[in-house]
């Protein structure tokens, strides 16, 4: 079973800045992630989140670098990479909550000190929607252009 | 595009951390009061200095204010500021209140509020920060 070493290159990367990175960022920031595991922001359960959908990414990657490209297993694939990667994007920009659509806000409470956030990055959501809308047009392109070379070099 | 995207995120996200580090009141965070008492009113002043240290203009709207716990009393004094990159303004906002919701204020029974509204990106990102401090 042949990996390509460019899909397999993808893998990694996806792995690093998905699963590695967003542990190594919350390890780093663990005292004042503690304090904000007491408030409604739960930096932990957003942590677990972010590295699950990491791990779905990479292992769809991982799957892809091995399947034949003209297969409508690698188009299916890439489509389902894609929307996994929307919902990531979703986690990100409601900070921890895919339903919030990029509208977030809570609460901190420290003795008689409260603080209340409220985030609004709804634009990046509709911007996602069209990043993630554009490459998936972009995969069924490339999956339409990979099976006609298929069928113009098969020989006759 | 999806890098123009992540680009842009990082941009605002960058404008408006800078200028929520610039908003608390200046020295030490302490919100000073003189009263007069002869009137029987309390001044309490608001000093910042809020700077863009990003990379995009934005708008910053800062207030601060008083309210009791029972809605008797409320008053609040903003102002609204357009910053371009790099740019900084003094804010001074003074706010006057009886003697009497100071001190009913001072038995945990109100609390002072400083609200922060940054947005960017020709207001379609942005971030509201509001600190709510209880009297005693």
């Amino acid at each position: 079973m042949a990996i390509r070493r460019s899909d397999a290159g993808s893998a990694i990367v996806t792995l690093l800045t998905l699963v590695v990175l967003p542990i190594a960022a919350f390890l780093y920031l663990a005292p004042d992630a503690q304090r904000l595991t007491s408030s409604s922001l739960d930096l932990r359960e957003v942590l677990y989140q972010t590295v699950a959908l990491g791990v779905v990414i990479t292992i769809l990657a991982l799957i892809k670098a091995v399947i034949d490209k003209a297969s409508i297993s690698h188009l299916f694939l890439s489509v389902a990479s894609e929307v996994v990667s929307l919902a990531f994007a979703l986690l990100v920009v409601g900070v921890g909550n895919i339903e919030n659509l990029g509208y977030s806000s809570f609460r901190i409470s420290q003795g008689k000190l409260t603080t209340i956030v409220a985030l609004d990055l709804r634009v990046f959501l509709w911007l996602t929607f069209a990043v993630v809308a554009a490459g998936v047009l972009k995969i069924v392109a490339q999956f339409m252009e990979v099976r006609a070379e298929r069928a113009t070099a098969q020989p006759k | 595009m999806q890098a123009v995207g992540i680009g842009l995120f990082l941009l605002c996200g960058q404008t408006i951390l800078s200028l929520l580090g610039t908003v608390a009141p200046s020295g030490g965070g302490i919100i000073p009061v003189e009263i007069d008492e002869a009137a029987q009113f309390a001044a309490l002043t608001y000093t910042s200095f809020p700077r863009n240290g990003g990379l995009l203009s934005a708008e910053i709207k800062v207030g601060f204010g008083v309210d009791l716990y029972d809605g008797s009393y409320s008053n609040r004094n903003s102002t609204t500021l357009y910053l371009k990159p790099g740019e900084e303004r003094e804010v001074t906002l003074i706010l006057r209140i009886p003697v009497s919701v100071l001190s009913t204020y001072s038995e945990t029974k109100g609390y002072l509020g400083i609200y922060t509204d940054v947005s960017t990106l020709g207001g379609l990102a942005g971030i509201a920060y509001n600190a709510l401090a209880e009297g005693g």
